[in-house]
């Protein structure tokens, strides 16, 4: 408890392989890093290693909506409407532009709670206050 | 009318005043757990909306009572007795709204497939399924209204009470909702999507029945309709059974009876009155104990014809 109602994890463990989707502008974030540890640990954690693929912010939440991703990570503004449609972990890193504050951070498919529950712990292993 | 209350149910008023500030002060707890536990669980959120909407009949019943109490004015030389009927139907609408409310809420996340996520909080450094807490929040807040709920039916009943008795059905729906919110979110917690949403249409069905027939029974007291039964709209067996005894009486008379909070009013159409006047209690065919419910008989003479 808590198991993932698409069962991300036991997908994971079966074919030891996290999908990941790192949102293209995350490269220029001072916290790309971090975002690189967190997929490295998380993948880990889960018994998988991670195939990372690259895109916009757009067409990788839409994948991971559509469960063919199980994990987009990137830089968020947490006002954006995807934060309803996806699950948000809380911010790794957070910086400010202008009036928003970006988070550092990583987006799962809702419903997997058992995965979520498993990147929650190593998001906050490495979060840091901002 | 205009005395505060029948000796007969005078503790049973001082009761069921005890139990609406103890169910403030319990649900108002329970809120506040709810509140800080919700995350966006469905079931959670159908329980919260319900505990919070649970004090409105609590609070309805004390304004009715302390209105009661209130001396007849030159602008309601009748008294304040229908402030009661007025508080009735205030208690049920909130309990049909919110039957309403929270079935098209869960109806509409289970046509959506909406997958809810409960994710987990850091407790004192460990890292705690949000769920657990949940369940913790919900649990607690199954106790009191399960006790006070039980408390309330029988005052209700001798004080022939429906803002109480609509409180005690509110109660009934809240530990209810509890329970099948711990079901719903265990339920998510087996990976089960549809568990939360389909726990909280069943609560919230059953509180919309429950809220349709208290709002069938105001509407009928405020109509001038015949003394209902406590949660039923179907006649009072006591009124039924004055109806009987005033027909015997005054067979070639048309009876007809009407609800003014908790009081029944007779009306004898087509009939003299009596030389030397009546005395009520001596018509009173029931229990003796609940012979205040009879409050006033009149006579409507041949002459004025039928209204």
């Amino acid at each position: 408890m808590p198991r993932d109602q698409q069962g991300t994890l036991e997908r994971i463990a079966e074919m030891q392989e996290v999908r990941v989707g790192v949102i293209a502008a995350a490269a220029q974030s001072p916290h790309f890093a971090r975002l690189r540890d967190f997929v490295e640990r998380s993948s880990a954690a889960a018994g998988g290693r991670p195939r990372v693929e690259d895109g916009t912010a757009e067409a990788l939440l839409l994948r991971l909506e559509a469960g063919q991703l199980d994990l987009v990570v990137g830089e968020f503004d947490r006002a954006s409407p995807w934060y309803r449609r996806v699950h948000l972990l809380p911010p790794i890193a957070t910086r400010s532009e202008g009036d928003s504050e970006i988070e550092a951070t990583a987006a799962a498919r809702n419903g997997e709670n058992g995965w979520i529950m498993l990147i929650e712990r190593e998001a906050r292993a490495l979060s840091t206050p901002s | 009318m205009t005395e505060p209350f029948p000796t007969e149910i005078e503790a049973d008023i001082a009761r069921a005043r005890r139990l609406a500030w103890w169910t403030i002060a319990w649900m108002t707890s329970i809120v506040i757990v709810m509140f800080l536990a919700m995350g966006s669980s469905q079931a959670m959120r159908t329980a919260f909306v319900e505990d919070l909407l649970s004090i409105v009949p609590s609070v309805v019943l004390l304004i009715a009572l302390k209105l009661e109490c209130k001396e007849p004015t030159r602008l309601f030389p009748h008294g304040y007795d229908r402030a009661h009927s007025i508080a009735f139907l205030i208690a049920a609408t909130a309990l049909t709204i919110m039957g309403a409310t929270l079935l098209f809420e869960a109806l509409r996340t289970l046509a959506m497939r909406e997958h809810i996520t409960i994710p987990s909080v850091f407790l004192f450094g460990q890292q705690v399924w949000l769920g657990w807490v949940m369940v913790a929040a919900l649990l607690y807040s199954v106790v009191p209204p399960l006790i006070l709920g039980r408390m309330k039916l029988p005052v209700a009943r001798r004080a022939h009470d429906e803002v109480l008795h609509t409180d005690a059905l509110m109660q009934k729906a809240d530990w209810m909702t509890g329970l099948a919110g711990v079901g719903g979110v265990i339920g998510v917690g087996l990976g089960y999507w549809w568990a939360d949403a389909a726990a909280a249409a069943v609560i919230s069905a059953s509180i919309l029945q429950d809220g349709v027939k208290a709002l069938r029974s105001a509407a009928a007291e405020l109509a001038d309709g015949v003394p209902r039964a406590l949660g039923s709209s179907d006649m009072a067996a006591d009124a039924d059974a004055l109806a009987k005894e005033l027909k015997r009486r005054w067979p070639e008379g048309e009876i007809r009876l009407r609800e003014s909070g908790r009081y029944i009013l007779a009306e004898v159409h087509g009939v003299n009155p009596p030389p030397g006047g009546i005395d009520l209690d001596s018509l009173w065919p029931c229990e003796p104990e609940r012979r205040w419910r009879f409050a006033e008989l009149e006579f409507v003479p041949p002459e004025r014809g039928a209204r």
